[in-house]
């Protein structure tokens, strides 16, 4: 798996993560994100586009980002999921407690 | 089950994992949502394993862990055998889908996932081996 980070326009940064999120890759991501939001910026859409795989060690860090998201006054948004990631996504009851919209435009207005 | 990859529990285990499924995909022409489907199920199982499987006295570890795969046009039956002192996946607890993000735990989702996505989940201990088998049967929509 391979993480990117770009900023925007705005004062939000885009994390694009491309590959596999799983118990061998999620530890990468769990630093990243946790350094995000110990950071001054803090709003954050991740750019789920060229991600093919997710299992529950990568949703574990997407809970967790979630909460350090929240606890640091923080925004987090997620976008660009294929289908077979939107539909573990649901099994998991994700829909309820993370923010996912359908692509970066709409990510980033719901920065703004 | 006409195919078998052995393996120990570690986290190598994942990479051979993957590959093993990739061979099988070009094999039975699996369709690709299937594959991946497969792919969570059997990294959920096998994590599960190394987290929480107590190796039989007195073996030291590493957990011997066998994967058998009874593919068809049909359905998938696969069946994930650890060497290890009796341990039932199917007890952990459901988690808690309707809690709100303060009060979700941050995991829990493993065993959850290898239920949602199974049409069959079932548990036994036979001769000193936790067997899990998982059917899932090719729906319609991910033929090709």
């Amino acid at each position: 798996m391979e993480i990117s980070t770009r900023s925007t326009d705005g004062n939000a940064m885009v994390m694009g993560l491309n590959g596999r999120l799983d118990a061998v890759t999620s530890h990468l991501f769990e630093r990243e994100i946790v350094a995000f939001f110990s950071k001054d910026s803090k709003r954050l859409a991740l750019d789920f586009g060229q991600l093919d795989y997710i299992s529950s060690a990568g949703l574990r860090v997407l809970i967790l980002g979630a909460k350090k998201s929240k606890e640091s006054g923080g925004a987090l948004v997620i976008f660009g999921l294929k289908s077979h990631i939107m539909e573990v996504f649901e099994i998991s009851g994700f829909s309820s407690i993370l923010t996912i919209l359908p692509g970066e435009t709409e990510a980033l207005a719901s920065l703004a | 089950m006409p195919e078998r990859l052995e393996l120990s529990a570690t986290p190598e285990a994942l990479r051979q994992v993957k590959q093993w499924l990739q061979e099988l995909k070009g094999r039975y022409a699996l369709p690709d949502i299937i594959v991946g489907e497969l792919n969570v199920i059997l990294e959920e199982l096998v994590m599960n394993i190394i987290k929480h499987a107590k190796p039989t006295p007195p073996s030291l570890g590493p957990i011997p862990v066998r994967i058998e795969a009874d593919l068809s046009d049909r359905r998938v039956m696969v069946r994930v055998m650890d060497e290890s002192l009796p341990f039932d996946p199917l007890s952990r607890p459901k988690p808690n889908l309707s809690l709100d993000l303060n009060d979700r735990p941050i995991g829990g989702l493993g065993i959850h996932l290898v239920r949602e996505l199974s049409d069959r989940f079932q548990y036994s201990y036979e001769q000193g081996w936790n067997v899990s088998l998982i059917e899932k049967t090719m729906h319609q929509e991910n033929r090709e």
